[in-house]
């Protein structure tokens, strides 16, 4: 009986060493499945983290294609998303209307409105079990310092302290305000002595002034402004009113960058215009009186042209939610985006809202022309004068990458007087320097393409209405 | 022999039935065990493959994000990706790889990868009925 037990013994005990070796197996094993499903728990988040990376991505390349795709769009369109109260013909509105002018000073609002419709379907387009939130704003973002100066303008003061004496400076209308020391202007009569910085340049109006007067133009320190409030001496360059009729000539007027010398001037940052002094704890703003020909607009939309910095903000989150993980993220984003747009519009409203260049032209051409000419000899006359100014628009703003397309696409003439016409001009203005890749409503394609502004001017000396049709 | 046989039987038996009772115990752990390691393999490949695209999307070629160029070449047909291959060799090393649309190949390796696919969506240039489209790249 014993030879018989001692084998069921010996198995009996071989039986416990293995259930303990399983037990110790199984114990290890119940550990490394917990790390494991830890592990792919991990991955399956680094995974999703990656997927709303790729979506964010996406939103920031989509507000750029959104940008240049309104900027393209309103371009064509003038300036204009609709035309309620200005003259089109075939989506072109007349910018200038003999002395009438439709300059689209919203039109940075136009191509932010427009840029959100289309980031917005990205953001449809992107959103599947992440959920893309609707942007509310796209706006370019002016840094906060500019932003406050209109806070400052609203209540500041100028005092001058030298060159009050000058002649020049007594004449100016309104100039002895900025000698009486210290003299705070605030709330809207603030805007009768407006101020505009700019970056250093050249005086190229011919007739202006650069009168060496000194002034300390403190900020009010009551407002919230960013800049230093220190009191500094700028140089600033009187623009007599009587040489500046008309809004935006001004502009080319920059002061002399030999007024910043003593201040060594290191960098004019691209944005924000600010001039950098050596001395980290001042910063100097240069001024230069604004004088419009109203006298009360403060505006400042020229200046040196940089890329605008583009905005888009969305009160909501990105979201993304399973049963293991909730992902919400912050979209709001801005990007630096290479555009002329800017330099385009202002440069259409220098040379032919500010002035009347066609009209001009038009008016050259039938001054040599007697009634009783052949009106193709007078049409040949005008296509010629218009392919002059063409000529020279091209030449001077070849160095701007702007190139210019003036067409005299309809001519009427006064059924008594064959000199007597009004001529249609379709200006076509092309930002020769940069391609986008952008979809065009005719051709239904997209292609990489140039920003061209279009818009027409009416002038001449025979009075027509123009020539109009609904913009479908 | 007939006193022998139980003394063989009695020990075979046991043996028989502590290896049934090993194996019926230890295997199915074993073979899960290599399901959870298999499992966790391939969801670390593919986050890793899920980087190397994301990888390729961030970086630049002739100072140019190689995200856009992409788009721009899938929406308009400019300008030319064939420099892509070369990135993704550089990123992926000696490994297969496949980057595809629904309707084009944009870069293969000479081998055809089958292992680990990942989708990613990108955005194109502004068209009205066709705003992103989906990558997938194949690697193993």
């Amino acid at each position: 009986l014993r030879k018989g037990i001692a084998p069921l013994a010996i198995a009996l005990i071989a039986m416990l060493v293995l259930v303990g070796v399983e037990g110790v197996i199984l114990v290890n094993f119940v550990y490394r499945m917990e790390f494991s499903i830890r592990a792919a728990k991990e991955a399956s988040i680094v995974e999703k983290i990656n997927e709303v990376e790729f979506v964010k991505r996406g939103l920031d390349k989509a507000l750029i294609y959104s940008f240049h795709q309104a900027s393209y769009f309103i371009a064509s369109k003038g300036g204009y998303s609709d035309f309620d109260g200005v003259p089109s013909y075939n989506c072109i509105p007349y910018w200038r209307n003999y002395a009438t002018t439709n300059y689209p000073t919203n039109f940075l609002e136009n191509i932010e409105d427009n840029s959100i419709k289309d980031l917005n379907s990205y953001a449809e387009a992107l959103s599947n079990d992440i959920t893309v939130p609707e942007y509310e704003k796209v706006e370019r973002v002016l840094p906060q310092k500019i932003k406050n100066i209109e806070d400052a303008i609203k209540c500041s003061y100028y005092r001058c302290t030298k060159g009050c004496e000058s002649s020049e400076v007594k004449n100016i209308e309104g100039c002895s305000e900025f000698c009486k020391g210290a003299e705070k202007i605030c709330g809207e009569d603030a805007k009768n002595y407006p101020v505009e910085f700019s970056g250093p340049g050249t005086i190229s109006k011919e007739g202006l002034k650069e009168i060496n007067l000194q002034c300390i133009a403190p900020f009010d320190p009551s407002y919230t402004f960013t800049w230093p409030t220190i009191s500094t001496y700028v140089n600033i360059l009187l623009v007599n009113r009587s040489v500046v009729t008309n809004y935006g000539e001004e502009e080319t007027c920059n002061i002399g960058s030999a007024s910043f010398e003593a201040y060594k001037v290191l960098e004019i940052s691209g944005d924000n215009l600010q001039l950098y002094s050596d001395s980290v704890t001042i910063t100097i703003i240069p001024y230069i009186l604004y004088v419009t020909a109203e006298g009360t607009t403060v505006n400042y939309p020229g200046g040196p042209y940089y890329d605008v910095v583009i905005g888009a903000t969305a009160s909501d989150k990105l979201k993304f939610a399973s049963e293991t993980l909730e992902i919400k993220d912050n979209v709001n984003m801005s990007k630096r985006i290479k555009t002329n747009i800017l330099k385009l519009f202002d440069r259409g409203r220098e040379n032919f809202v500010a002035q009347d260049k066609t009209g001009d032209a038009i008016e050259d051409a039938v001054s040599t022309h007697d009634c009783d000419d052949f009106k193709e000899d007078v049409t040949s006359s005008i296509n010629s004068k218009i392919s002059n100014l063409q000529t020279s628009l091209n030449g001077q703003y070849s160095a701007e990458n702007i190139n210019f397309d003036l067409k005299a696409d309809d001519i009427q003439f006064d059924s008594s007087c064959n000199s007597t016409v009004a001529v249609r001009v379709l200006t076509k203005m092309k930002d020769t320097e940069n391609k986008y890749p952008v979809y065009d409503y005719g051709a239904k394609t997209t292609k990489q393409r140039n920003i061209q502004l279009r818009f027409y001017v009416l002038s001449g000396n025979y009075i027509i209405q123009p020539t109009a049709s609904k913009c479908e | 022999m007939k006193g022998v046989a139980p003394l063989i039987g009695i020990p075979l038996v046991g043996v028989i039935v502590l290896v049934g009772t090993v194996l019926m115990l230890i295997l199915p752990a074993i073979f899960l065990r290599m399901h959870l390691i298999q499992v966790v393999g391939y969801v670390y490949e593919y986050d890793n493959s899920q980087l190397y695209l994301l990888v390729l999307l961030s970086k630049t070629y002739n100072d140019k994000p190689i995200y856009t160029q992409i788009a721009d070449n899938l929406q308009t047909g400019n300008p030319d990706i064939t420099f892509v291959r070369g990135e993704l060799e550089r990123i992926v090393g000696d490994r297969c790889f496949n980057l595809t649309t629904s309707t084009r190949i944009i870069a293969q390796s000479d081998c055809t990868p089958s292992k680990y696919t990942v989708n990613a969506e990108i955005v194109l240039p502004y068209k009205p009925d066709s705003l992103v489209e989906t990558l997938t790249l194949v690697v193993d």
